[in-house]
């Protein structure tokens, strides 16, 4: 799962260490649009649905952070 | 808020502005009819529509920001609602994007907490019609002409009024964002610009954010930022 979730998040931000940043929405290193691209390519790939609740920084700031909330969705 | 009237030929167009994005709703209106750009809620503008009893609602494209005032339109006025065919099968579902709205501002966590609390989202409103490739209809006695512009998202719809105005959605924005959101194409984008190319340059454009300006001013800022020969 995590290998799966990083490749999404590298295709989609090849330039950003997400496997050692751990405060990427709170230090903008994640944009918005960005975001939107990778909840895109996540939903797209999982076939999972993130709707506005889930959508928080605390569920975006770290790889861990992600694959959680992938997860959680896939339940 | 209504920050300005346009006075064209024959034609006066009222600007409205959201206050969370400068997203630009634009309404034009008879002793009885109305016809409205992008619509966004706005108690200014029913002053301004005093009378009117029907409303033409054309939406350039699905962003929740050009179609967040539909549905309260609809409580307000008989409502005819215009969209290309792939903005009008997107805006009802409940996946058509409007959740992601609120990302715009995560950076500031208050005010993401704040838009994510005020809008009840995702947001989902329906059109009654839609635009295949072009259509024509008649407001006021001015020529309304409707056509797909895709490039900003696939949904893109231009309308162009007595071949003097542009409503161009968020397809002419001249600072680089044109093709900064999801569903953007690049390639569409292009065509768009080059249908737009073959416009007189001093057409008036109305643009989804920013300032009114004559069409090769919007040209010459798109074609510099993507450095377009």
């Amino acid at each position: 799962m995590k290998e799966s979730v990083l490749e999404v998040l590298v295709d989609v931000c090849p330039d950003v260490d997400f496997e050692n940043e751990t405060a990427m929405i709170d230090d903008g290193i994640l944009q918005s649009f960005d975001i939107i691209s990778i909840l895109t390519s996540l939903m797209d790939r999982f076939d999972i649905f993130i709707d506005a609740d889930d959508i928080e920084p605390e569920n975006l700031n770290s790889l861990d952070a992600i694959c959680n909330l992938v997860e959680s969705k896939m339940e | 808020m209504h920050i300005a009237d346009y006075n064209g030929d024959r034609i006066i167009v009222s600007v409205f502005v959201d206050d969370l994005i400068d997203e630009r709703m634009y309404v034009m209106r008879d002793d009885a009819e109305a016809l409205i750009v992008d619509p966004h809620v706005s108690e200014a503008m029913l002053e301004v529509l005093t009378g009117v009893s029907r409303v033409t609602v054309i939406l350039t494209h699905e962003h929740y920001d050009h179609i967040s005032g539909v549905n309260w339109l609809r409580e307000h006025f008989d409502c005819s609602v215009y969209a290309s065919d792939f903005c009008m099968s997107i805006i009802s579902s409940p996946k058509n994007g409007t959740t992601f709205f609120p990302l715009l501002f995560i950076a500031d966590r208050e005010k993401y907490a704040y838009v994510k609390k005020t809008l009840n989202l995702p947001y989902m409103c329906n059109a009654d019609y839609s635009v295949a490739d072009t259509q024509i209809m008649e407001f006021s006695n001015h020529k309304v002409l409707m056509w797909k512009t895709p490039g900003h998202t696939p949904g893109g719809l231009s309308i162009l009024i007595d071949d003097k105005y542009l409503f161009s959605g968020d397809n002419l924005l001249g600072n680089g964002m044109e093709l900064n959101s999801r569903g953007s194409n690049e390639e569409d984008f292009r065509n768009t610009i080059d249908e737009y190319s073959r416009l007189d340059g001093d057409t008036v454009v109305f643009p989804g954010h920013g300032e009114i300006d004559r069409l090769e001013s919007y040209l010459s800022k798109v074609r510099d930022y993507y450095k377009w020969n």
